[in-house]
């Protein structure tokens, strides 16, 4: 089910009032069920996958309760990375390592026929593995208990706010809420649809408009040229910003409307003056977990020079994979290991040079100069991975650099499907955005969703509302994250 | 919980209430292709007497020009073709009611394509990519949500399931709710006053300024592979299917009331205002929704309905060098069929 899908809008004030009219025992087998049956209408018998996760995560995890050493927990932890990885790389990344070494021997003229499975990609696996990971390796270190209630653990893997595309969530912050008894709380409860209606207003309005550009531009290497190329990179830097913080923003605005917080998962991340900044403010809940459960674990920043900066680049490799089994991907991953360690790298020669120059470290300019050079690594690093693979990518760069004799390398000549009313009023959209996170970052207003004026958040709601109906775009697009 | 409530309601009235004050300070919340007409007829500063109205095929099949200078041997006549690419059927409708409602003073006949319920809830137009879009539903007022889920209702079961009519009525439904809320409709709108469209600017440079847009004009990629398709796919034998489709006859337990009750109101509903309305059956009768076309057209009186396509009447109509794809005549073909259909036009007018 999506959340921009009429069934959503009937689904969810339902399962509210039922939420709210149930007493407190009864509220997580509603949700378990309301999550299930969620998953399940988009594939009916996936939801195996996320009860096998389920049930041998609960198993090993109260087995490793059991055990006093970790020594002796190390099998049962091996048993749920076994199960839980093996069923992400047997949907994820077979196909991927198959074709891959296919095409590495017929580099060298050997041709050999590796097996391949047409098997559908289960939406939000990445994500509901990972959350369930970060639970038995809690266990496993002692960090937390094991949870007895199976009801309750199955929640914390399937709780459908946040089941398909996170924020990818704690055991220890989750797991205890739905314990704790909720009321109806007004304020709250407002506090969550307004997180909703912003979250719609960046799915519809900026995501799914700016998504049919993209994929002309995207989907059609060979035609486009130029600026199209350029418009299309900055394009995909919002759709996807809109798309995954949109979802973001629903889920968590759904989840509170229920009583329960999640981590919040996207912070301006186009207001980063550096690309390490960047990841404090870009899918929040998945660069923690890397830090905790993949940088950390290798040895962190503690290590000598080479080591922290293999450490960082493998991460962020690592990374790239997640999102999907495709060279683009992985290039998209490592294109930011290598921004990280240039930027340590260079980073003492980079104070030296601007004390030299006599500019002052809260120099404005130099601010702002930060933040466009940031966006642009940030946009080269999207340009990869949103290319359909990497023969295109090659393309298009190509495509980006050729001039023709009429010169549209600076003058976009609108490809077919696309009609300059459709740039413009994305262009306006994003400016839009811009301008509330401009408000956020550097003044000490708010959105005005959350203004202390009821005139002004009035007046914000209607006229989301009105921009969200009149100017969404409603062909019940599914979110890019979905795939990962 | 009930002071969220009265909110969400506050919330609602309001923004309803805004959307239909929006609405009512734009004459016509409309989607691109048709706002073109109108400007394009705003244009013609002539008297126009008779419309076509229709989908695709009425819009690339009839040439005003055409047809006006074969009836203007006998009749005065100054035709312009109103009919929309992609149109649903209740589309059609609904732009029908619109010129019956406030007609110019000189407008005598209405020529509109009688329109299949079945292939319009079928194909990609009405439940595929026009879904939940602006072009689904900003005809979609009281009067043709009404119309079209009485027809839904009114079809032969065995055509169309209990489930499929519940679906469509579902779609019609939440069509007509989104509508109130001008929902996604305020792009086409910007689109449409700010921007010229390019089919439209290269049919009026050809000197088609009268509403047609022949289908060899567009340089599309979408359209030339839709002639390339055609052609390579043994074109004879689609065009023969049509052909032999054409002189059939209907089995009459296909006829749907309703339908056949709205086309009725329209026709008295020109006639109140002196304006005949003739319904045209396809030029090119598609096999799948021949029975239930056919079966409400024979129904319709005599004086109100025309019909050019039994190939035993018009052969010609059936050469394959007249089409440009499956359904749609080229600009040569355009010309063969106007001047057959102003001539049954001019005949029946005269008798």
């Amino acid at each position: 089910m999506l959340f921009n899908s009429l069934s959503f809008a009937l689904f969810f004030p339902l399962i509210v009032v039922v939420f709210y009219l149930l007493p407190h025992k009864w509220r997580a087998p509603l949700l378990l069920l309301a999550s299930y049956y969620f998953y399940m209408c988009w594939k009916v018998e996936y939801i195996l996958l996320i009860m096998i996760s389920t049930l041998v995560d609960y198993y090993v995890s109260l087995q490793m309760g059991k055990l006093k050493h970790k020594k002796a927990r190390r099998k049962y932890l091996y048993v749920s990375l076994i199960v839980n990885l093996g069923i992400l790389f047997g949907f994820k990344y077979f196909n991927f390592i198959s074709d891959s070494t296919r095409a590495f021997f017929q580099l060298f003229n050997i041709f050999i026929n590796t097996p391949t499975f047409d098997l559908l990609l289960p939406v939000g696996i990445s994500f509901y593995t990972f959350q369930t990971l970060s639970y038995t390796v809690d266990v496993y270190h002692g960090k937390i208990k094991p949870e007895k209630r199976l009801g309750i653990f199955a929640l914390y893997v399937s709780f459908f706010p946040q089941l398909v595309a996170g924020p990818i969530e704690r055991p220890d912050r989750l797991i205890p809420q739905f314990y704790k008894k909720r009321r109806f709380l007004y304020k709250r409860v407002v506090e969550g649809l307004k997180l909703m209606l912003w979250g719609y207003f960046l799915k519809l309005v900026i995501a799914d408009r700016l998504a049919p550009i993209v994929n002309e531009i995207f989907n059609h290497p060979e035609e486009v040229k130029g600026m199209q190329i350029v418009l299309g990179i900055f394009f995909f830097a919002f759709q996807i910003f809109g798309d995954f913080a949109g979802y973001s923003s629903i889920a968590i605005g759904a989840a509170k409307v229920m009583g329960y917080n999640l981590m919040e998962n996207f912070k301006r991340p186009y207001f980063a003056t550096s690309i390490q900044e960047f990841w404090r403010r870009w899918h929040i809940s998945l660069s923690t977990w890397f830090r905790d459960y993949v940088y950390i674990p290798m040895g962190g920043n503690r290590v000598v020079k080479w080591r922290w900066y293999y450490n960082v680049f493998i991460t962020f490799l690592v990374s790239g994979l997640w999102h999907g089994a495709n060279w683009t991907f992985v290039i998209w991953g490592a294109l930011h290991g290598i921004y990280l360690i240039i930027g340590l790298m260079t980073l003492e020669y980079r104070r030296q040079a601007l004390k030299s120059l006599g500019i002052a470290k809260k120099s404005a300019i130099l601010h702002f100069g930060k933040m466009i050079f940031t966006f642009l690594l940030v946009c080269i690093a999207w340009f990869f991975f949103r290319a359909n693979n990497l023969q295109d990518a090659f393309l298009l760069i190509n495509n980006m650099l050729f001039l023709d004799a009429s010169g549209s390398l600076f003058l976009p000549d609108f490809i077919e499907g696309i009609r300059p009313t459709k740039i413009i009023l994305s262009l306006l959209f994003i400016s839009m955005l811009l301008g509330v996170h401009f408000i956020e970052e550097f003044t000490s207003f708010r959105n005005p969703l959350w203004s202390k004026s009821i005139m002004i958040r009035w007046i914000t709601y209607v006229f989301l509302c009105i921009i969200i109906l009149g100017f969404g775009v409603y062909t019940s697009s599914e979110f890019i994250y979905f795939q990962f | 919980m009930n002071k969220l409530i009265y909110k969400i309601v506050c919330l609602v009235v309001i923004v309803f209430l805004l959307s239909k004050f929006i609405r009512s300070c734009f004459s016509y919340l409309s989607i691109s292709p048709y706002t073109e007409s109108i400007s394009l007829l705003s244009k013609t500063n002539e008297d126009i007497n008779v419309y076509f109205l229709g989908t695709s095929r009425v819009q690339r099949g009839v040439n005003p020009e055409i047809f006006d200078k074969v009836a203007n041997s006998k009749l005065k006549i100054n035709s312009f073709n109103y009919s929309l690419a992609g149109a649903s059927a209740g589309e059609v409708y609904g732009l029908l009611s619109n010129l019956l409602e406030s007609p110019n003073p000189s407008l005598k006949y209405i020529l509109v394509e009688i329109q299949s319920i079945q292939s319009a809830i079928r194909d990609n137009n009405f439940f595929g990519v026009n879904k939940r879009t602006n072009r689904n539903k900003y005809w979609v007022d009281l009067e043709q949500y009404t119309n079209m889920t009485n027809i839904v209702k009114g079809m032969n079961p065995e055509i169309y399931s209990i489930s499929q009519k519940r679906n469509a009525i579902f779609n019609y439904t939440t069509s007509f709710l989104e509508n109130q809320f001008n929902v996604g409709i305020y792009e086409s709108f910007v689109t449409s006053n700010i921007e010229e469209n390019k089919r439209f600017r290269n049919s009026v440079n050809a000197g088609y300024n009268k509403g047609y847009f022949p289908l060899d004009l567009e340089k599309s990629k979408r359209v030339l592979n839709r002639n390339k398709y055609f052609l390579s796919n043994n074109p004879n034998l689609s065009i023969e299917n049509h052909a032999r489709t054409s002189s059939q006859k209907h089995r009459v337990k296909d006829v749907n009331v309703s339908h056949l009750n709205i086309l009725n109101k329209y026709i008295e509903k020109g006639r109140a205002k002196n304006i005949e309305v003739i319904y045209l059956f396809p030029h090119i009768p598609a096999p799948a929704s021949f029975n239930e076309i056919k079966a409400v057209y024979d129904q319709l009186p005599i004086k109100n309905k025309l019909n050019v396509s039994p190939r035993d009447l018009n052969p010609e109509l059936y050469k394959v060098e007249y089409y440009f794809d499956n359904t749609h005549l080229n600009n040569k073909g355009a010309g063969v069929y106007s001047q057959i259909l102003s001539k049954e036009f001019t005949s029946k007018i005269l008798k």
